[in-house]
């Protein structure tokens, strides 16, 4: 006998390391780094949105003054991040359609990416069609910035974030209250009555805008997420944002203490300046030298039967 | 002592990213997106999914921390790491012992989904090791902490005797020694007989 044989093959119950411990972990390291403020980009895994781009540094405000233009003269508002976030919910509560995909569909999605040379020249529009298997358990075709690529279903054990299956997101409760405490438990059974300590917030807020860059998500999810990212410290209001067309906006960046890499401002969410519905997010992309202003929204979503089929 | 496949020398070595980092704080994240799934795997194994999320994390912050202190003469970090992982368990020895106990008691397959979809996985060579699970939980149960460091460290983090040494800053006849007592309490567990019908080998050193 070879107990150190035994011993060696002996899993133990072990769990395998799933992407959102991976992702979760990581984070803490990234937070211990306390890096200098360089801008720091993570590659986009397909599906797996996690960013971590930094957005060049801007003039941040916890309340700003919005200039209305009421058609006579100019009329000043005051608004924080509270009343946009929760003005953007209340927008999508009203706007938004209950799907129930089955599990044997597909998520179809078209978004529109818009990228700019910060240092000059000319833009570049990239329209991407992903479609997402309901269940995970189908090979899903990915689109990013016109790269396209067949995804592999989940192995047993794996997990991504946000994650791919429908059923995972349909867990996540709707409250907003409870929301954050459930992002922050992941994995685990939630501790409602457990408060958020402060340097778990930055990775509830990575979790959040995970959530809300998933083009398509259950009915009330999206308005919940915009209403607990309200509360999340470090989120700012940013005045006299515009979305591609020149529409005007008003911005919401969550922006991270010195040496986090989020000190510069994660992507910005640009929501109308009037009815405070979502438009579309502003972000930036590193690739070699070149930094890209990028532009971004959802121009069509449905639930299909079959991958390459359109609405 | 053993070379792991797959280690890096040179530019790509662990030492050279870790000399890096001491200018450049990011170049540590290559040294996680490295080790991450085995120090994790190893700390899944002695403590389960919750605490080795825990351990696994703190593991790399604190290396982070320490990174001044690494001796860039030791190409493979390996050791350090799981010498880092190592003392980090330690602090959850009420955790081990209940996690052994309750492995201790279970049958070979544990219920739950977690644990059925793995075992879907698994191939089947590794159903004798399961089957004596309890057993295997039991003997490290009644090992003293630093005999199970020893033993789990040569087992479970593939590490040699030399590298063991390092990561626990202790002789290598220390680390032969207490080996040895740990796999006679671990074989006696086992009944001293064979119950798998393995092949006996010897690799005591």
């Amino acid at each position: 006998m070879n107990e150190l044989k035994l011993l060696r093959e002996w899993d133990a119950d072990a769990p395998p390391l799933t992407d959102t411990v991976r992702a979760r972990a990581r984070f803490r390291l990234y937070q211990a780094m306390r890096a200098p403020a360089a801008p720091t980009t993570v590659r986009r895994r397909p599906l797996l949105r996690i960013a971590v781009a930094a957005v060049a540094a801007a003039a941040v405000t916890a309340t700003v003054v919005v200039a209305e233009n009421t058609g006579t003269s100019p009329r000043t508002q005051t608004v924080s991040t509270a009343t946009v976030l929760r003005g953007a919910a209340a927008e999508e509560r009203r706007l938004e359609k209950p799907i129930a995909p089955r599990d044997d569909q597909f998520i179809y999605t078209k978004e529109i990416t818009k990228e700019t040379p910060v240092g000059g020249g000319r833009s570049k529009t990239y329209v991407d069609e992903s479609w997402s298997s309901v269940d995970g358990s189908k090979k899903s075709y990915v689109s990013e910035l016109g790269h396209t690529q067949w995804v592999p279903p989940d192995q047993p054990g794996q997990s991504s974030w946000p994650p791919r299956r429908w059923s995972q997101l349909k867990q996540l409760p709707t409250e907003p209250g409870k929301l954050p405490i459930a992002l922050r438990d992941i994995g685990r059974t939630p501790d409602y009555d457990r408060p958020m300590k402060a340097d778990e917030w930055p990775m509830v807020q990575l979790f959040l805008s995970g959530l809300l860059r998933t083009p398509v998500l259950p009915k009330g999810l999206r308005p919940a997420a915009f209403e607990a990212l309200a509360t999340v410290p470090g989120v700012k209001v940013l005045p006299g944002r515009t979305d591609a067309d020149g529409r005007a906006g008003i911005g919401i960046q969550y922006v991270g203490k010195p040496g986090t890499p989020w000190a510069e401002g994660g992507p910005v969410l640009v929501f109308d300046a009037k009815t405070y519905q979502y438009l579309g997010m502003r972000d930036q992309r590193n690739a070699g030298a070149e930094t890209y202003e990028q532009w971004s929204y959802v121009a069509a979503d449905a639930v299909v039967d079959r991958v390459m089929q359109r609405p | 002592m053993t070379v792991e496949p797959g280690v890096r020398v040179g530019q790509d070595s662990d030492a050279s990213v870790i000399e890096r980092s001491w200018d450049e704080p990011e170049a540590f994240a290559a040294l996680f997106d490295r080790h991450a799934d085995s120090v994790h795997r190893y700390a899944a194994r002695r403590l389960g999914a919750e605490a080795a999320e825990d351990v696994m994390a703190d593991t790399f912050t604190t290396a982070f921390q320490l990174r001044f202190r690494y001796d860039t003469g030791q190409a493979s970090a390996r050791p350090w790491l799981f010498g880092i992982t190592t003392n980090l368990i330690g602090r959850h020895k009420r955790a081990e012992a209940r996690r052994l106990k309750a492995l201790g008691r279970l049958p070979s397959s544990a219920p739950g989904d977690q644990a059925e979809e793995m075992l879907a996985d698994r191939v089947a060579a590794r159903v004798s090791a399961q089957a004596v699970g309890r057993e295997l939980a039991g003997a490290l149960a009644r090992l003293p902490a630093r005999h199970r460091d020893v033993l789990l460290l040569v087992a479970w983090a593939d590490l040699g005797y030399e590298e063991v040494a390092r990561a626990l800053g202790v002789p290598v006849g220390t680390v032969r020694s207490r080996l040895h007592r740990a796999r006679r309490t671990v074989r006696e567990a086992l009944g001293g007989s064979d119950p798998t019908t393995l092949r006996e080998e010897s690799d005591d050193e």
